[in-house]
């Protein structure tokens, strides 16, 4: 919560983690290795899983085991990877070997586990961040995975950055139909297509920092009146507030808040304008998990306005504006 | 504040120290006390006899693995030890400064344990969810014990008869004889990092 300097930002000094999910055969590796093998001057440790069939072509490979700990908090959605903390732990101890982690999931994960890794472990919340979780969506097959499983809809919902891949494979029409079918899940995740895992790096690599307000300010405000979708669905909701916020009054508001509902909470991310503070303040959350940083003095000609987005189940978008609108400053 | 000064006053009188680029990632003394081995982060393992304890610049430093080494044991000899690294190997240094490779695997070798007494004398490593056990020349695999996570620690008792590894919501008690398969499984909810044995074997 410090005004740190951009100079001395802690952030800079982490190891930028991106994580790639999607289901199977959605081409993950084949993105992996494309990244990879870029021209980037960029060494990345890799952690994979055991069951991929590809082979990474990379120095640094680390088979993980997909371990889910739940934590003794006795809450069912506060679960990391124990792998991860141990993985994560050792290689830090060889900082210098590279610029960058990449965890690739098995296709059937909730990246949840993943992503609270970051979140609720000391020792990688000290040396690392997560830059970005990408999820890669195979636009050929997309639409029968979708009713069939539960994780495809939490990959879309987790996700930061979508790939839409193997569009060649399909024809307007059906492209068309799986870009809705993603936004109904996730209103906010940049969309690439992509064949073969073509993409360019910036939209895969270090997008962390800027991607958040880069996101959030690209929210459409169609959004506020988009029509009913439904309620166990998982949906995105997105909140404006022009007026600054009493930054107890939302610590007290959000914490409470995902307390009650985190489980159907999936993600929680929004820039926030605090009174009295010059700096934008980024905050993110996985289910119950929150983080937050100041990330810099609001750019000239930026509109100062609080921006809050919902991912997640049974959504109550008039109560949650309620609660978001009672946190300013009166 | 008072107790570093002291510390790093005996090291000065009675020690010596030496940094190297990296993390120390283990240390430990050889079976007859008489060398101790430092392995790091970058896979090398420096050796310090005590003969020339407090000269650091005749420490000897052997390239043992290709990325980390992870785990360090005295060898079941007096005088050798074991590393295990992130390249899955498992691996002998012998007095002379030789290296022999026992084992490879896809999994880092993250922790070794060895047992010697009169009669037996094994060798334990750990890789991923599997801990094998060898005999004393670490040359045949006695057996390969599976667990349900990740192993994070292994221990021999006292004797010998009982080898123990830890790991997601409890530990495994393995009977180290060859006949015996069974595992008496010790379930105590929680991601336990480490396990010992008491000396009497107790507890």
């Amino acid at each position: 919560m410090s005004d740190a300097s951009p100079t001395s930002d802690p952030a800079d000094t982490l190891v930028p983690v991106t994580v790639l999910t999607g289901f199977l055969g959605a081409g993950k590796t084949t993105l992996l290795n494309h990244i990879l093998t870029a021209e980037h001057g960029r060494k990345y440790a890799v952690v994979i899983n055991e069951f991929g069939e590809l082979g990474v072509d990379n120095d640094l490979v680390v088979d993980a085991d997909e371990e889910v700990f739940e934590m003794n908090n006795g809450c069912i959605c506060c679960t990391v990877r124990g792998d991860l903390i141990r993985i994560l732990g050792s290689l830090m101890k060889r900082r210098n070997k590279f610029d960058g982690i990449i965890i690739e999931t098995t296709g059937l994960a909730d990246p949840a586990p993943v992503a609270q890794t970051f979140f609720a472990d000391e020792d990688v919340r000290a040396k690392t961040r997560l830059d970005a979780v990408i999820t890669v969506v195979d636009a050929l097959n997309f639409l029968q995975t979708l009713k069939e499983s539960p994780e495809a809809h939490q990959q879309i919902a987790f996700a930061d950055v979508i790939i839409l891949n193997k569009t060649d494979l399909v024809d307007e029409a059906q492209l068309k139909a799986v870009e809705d079918a993603i936004r109904k899940l996730n209103a906010f995740a940049p969309i690439h297509k992509a064949q073969k895992g073509n993409v360019k790096l910036t939209d895969v690599m270090d997008v962390g920092g800027f991607d958040l307000q880069r996101t959030l300010s690209a929210v459409p405000d169609f959004l506020e009146n988009t029509h009913h979708h439904h309620e166990e669905d998982v949906n995105s909701i997105s909140l404006t507030l022009k007026t600054p916020l009493d930054a107890g009054r939302f610590q007290m508001w959000i914490s409470a808040l995902l307390q009650e509902k985190g489980t159907d909470i999936l993600r929680t991310k929004g820039i926030l304008n605090f009174e009295g503070q010059p700096d934008r303040f980024a905050f993110q959350a996985v289910h119950m998990m929150a983080d937050g940083n100041s990330i810099g003095p609001w750019k000239e000609g930026e509109v100062k306005e609080s921006r809050l987005v919902f991912i997640g189940r049974n959504l109550n978008r008039p109560q949650l504006r309620r609660g978001f609108e009672s946190c300013a400053v009166s | 504040m008072s107790t570093s000064s002291t510390l790093r006053g005996l090291i000065e009188k009675r020690g010596a120290s030496r940094t190297v680029d990296g993390h120390i990632t283990a240390c430990t003394a050889s079976r007859d006390n008489m060398r101790f081995a430092f392995t790091t982060a970058e896979g090398d393992v420096i050796i310090a006899h005590r003969a020339d304890l407090r000269e650091p610049a005749s420490w000897a430093t052997y390239a043992v693995h290709d990325g980390a080494a992870l785990a360090l044991a005295p060898d079941t000899d007096p005088s050798g030890f074991l590393t295990g690294g992130d390249d899955g190997r498992l691996c002998r240094l012998d007095m002379h400064g030789e290296v022999e490779e026992l084992g490879k695997t896809r999994r880092w070798v993250e922790h070794i344990a060895t047992h010697v007494d009169a009669k037996t004398a094994y060798i334990a490593s750990a890789a991923g969810k599997q801990v094998e056990l060898r005999d004393g020349r670490g040359e045949a695999v006695l057996k390969t014990l599976e667990h349900p996570s990740s192993v994070t620690g292994i221990v021999f008792d006292a004797k010998g008869k009982r080898i123990a590894a830890s790991h997601y919501n409890g530990a495994s008690v393995w009977y180290t004889q060859p006949k015996s398969e069974s595992v008496r499984p010790l379930e105590w909810k929680g991601s336990h990092t480490g396990i010992a044995i008491h000396p009497a074997g107790e507890a």
